[in-house]
């Protein structure tokens, strides 16, 4: 079999990669390598003809803590998120403890599963939680930075636009809030008929009994299958919820329920994905009803 | 490219492509055949092997990944007191040999028994959830899983506990 051969750079600093970037600028960042090793399943893979890997790039797998935020390098793999126990916020460790297995989690990155949003072979999980915990991302060019939101990102993800050219998602900046209550829930593949999967994540704050405030993400392929990218967020709903007591009358659930229903049926998704996120969106809610 | 890395305590070389597969440069070049060659895309676990200290699918990770990297396989932690302790528990348990899922299944032995050598079933499920084989039903595997971090402890402490 006649495989194009790749030419393989190993920056060790930021500086080092863009410049190699400029001079090769079609070169395909590398991190993890699992979404572009999974795409081919050839004994001899077919991979890009440039790769930068950023291996050796130290800042890329620096975690910081700061009193408000938790700052993940792009190349820390999901294992290492994961064992930073209560550090991280819990809606995004136990949604990295659903993505595949553990030897996978040791290799893939958490800068990795972010950006292969909406490719073939991606992950989706990370973005559920971030959005749900209202992360923001840094882009970095050779000249500058940008901060932008987790929900933007993933919004902008079926454009071919996230990332300008040659800019890399270097750090991720995650609030610490405490949240009262979490619910992550995965949808397999196999119960949406083989097209759609994803993770609907619930957070929510309580004061004083009063719900303070709620937040209901969910994140998987769309409309078109595994190839595209959807991510919702109804804020109506959330904020019809905001400020009731705990536990949640019975026909609150109701009506939020219909409310996410109505949400749904102006997007144009299959009707077993949405009866089943209407479902496990009031689900979710449920446990906040007593 | 030529890569040099540490392979089963060894230095060692080879002239590989970089988009190479670890589990086919193991195979193909150092003909180490406990490491199998399954799905190649990180699902099923027949292909594990420790790289850097974490157990890695080898059909995710391309040559050139390899370059400094140590790695140990099947073969070479078959030469370790840890491997006879699983070996032992895992005769012990009833829990038999696998052509297919040995590399994975001993290989995620050993990482869950350095972590706790008592695990609770759910850390079992967890550290087993990549190893995709029908040859063991969970309770033998877990009761072999017990069974090797009592002799391992035997053997480092002289008693169980």
């Amino acid at each position: 079999m006649d495989v194009p051969h790749s030419q393989v750079i190993f920056p060790s600093s930021f500086g080092e990669l863009f410049s190699v970037w400029s001079r090769f600028p079609g070169a395909t960042p590398f991190a993890g390598g699992t979404c572009i090793m999974r795409t081919d399943t050839g004994l001899l893979p077919s991979l890009p003809k440039n790769i930068l890997s950023l291996e050796r790039i130290d800042e890329l797998k620096r975690v910081t803590r700061t009193e408000r935020y938790l700052e993940l390098g792009a190349m820390v793999r999901l294992n290492s998120v994961i064992g930073l126990g209560k550090t991280v916020p819990l809606a995004l460790t136990k949604t990295l403890e659903g993505v595949a297995g553990p030897q996978l989690r040791n290799i893939a990155t958490i800068g990795g599963n972010i950006c292969s949003l909406g490719r073939e072979g991606g992950g989706i999980d990370a973005a559920a939680p971030l959005a749900a915990l209202d992360a923001r991302y840094e882009l970095r060019t050779a000249g500058q930075s940008r901060w932008v939101s987790a929900i933007r990102f993933a919004s902008l993800s079926n454009e071919t636009s996230v990332l300008a050219p040659r800019e890399l998602l270097t750090r991720i900046r995650v609030p610490l809030e405490h949240w009262n209550y979490m619910v992550c829930r995965k949808l397999h593949e196999r119960d949406l008929g083989g097209e759609n999967g994803g993770v609907l994540i619930c957070t929510a704050k309580s004061e004083k009994d009063i719900l303070a405030e709620i937040r209901l993400v969910f994140a998987g392929s769309g409309v078109s299958g595994k190839s595209r990218f959807c991510l919702f967020r109804d804020r109506n709903s959330e904020s019809f919820l905001e400020g009731k007591r705990l536990p949640l009358e019975h026909k609150d659930v109701l009506y939020f329920r219909q409310i996410w229903r109505d949400y749904l049926s102006g997007l144009e998704q299959p009707s077993l994905l949405r009866t089943k996120l209407v479902n496990c969106a009031a689900l979710c809610i449920r446990g906040l009803s007593g | 490219m030529t890569i040099r890395f540490i392979l089963n305590g060894e230095d060692v070389e080879a002239s590989v492509e970089a988009n190479m597969r670890l589990v086919t440069i193991l195979r193909e070049i150092f003909a180490l055949a406990g490491t199998k060659s399954g799905c190649l895309c990180g699902s099923c676990g027949v292909c594990s092997v420790i790289f850097n200290g974490a157990l890695s699918p080898a059909c995710l990770i391309p040559a050139f990944r390899v370059q400094g990297g140590e790695i140990i396989t099947l073969e070479g932690f078959s030469q370790t007191d840890e491997y006879q302790d699983i070996a032992a528990g895992f005769a012990g348990a009833g829990v038999e040999n696998c052509g297919y899922c040995d590399a994975g299944k001993i290989l995620a032995a050993a990482m869950l028994l350095d972590k706790n050598v008592r695990p609770e079933k759910e850390e079992f499920f967890n550290a087993f959830a990549g190893i995709r084989c029908r040859c063991t039903e969970s309770e033998s595997l877990y009761a072999g899983i017990l069974a090797a971090g009592e002799i391992r402890q035997r053997r480092i402490y002289g008693r169980s506990s």
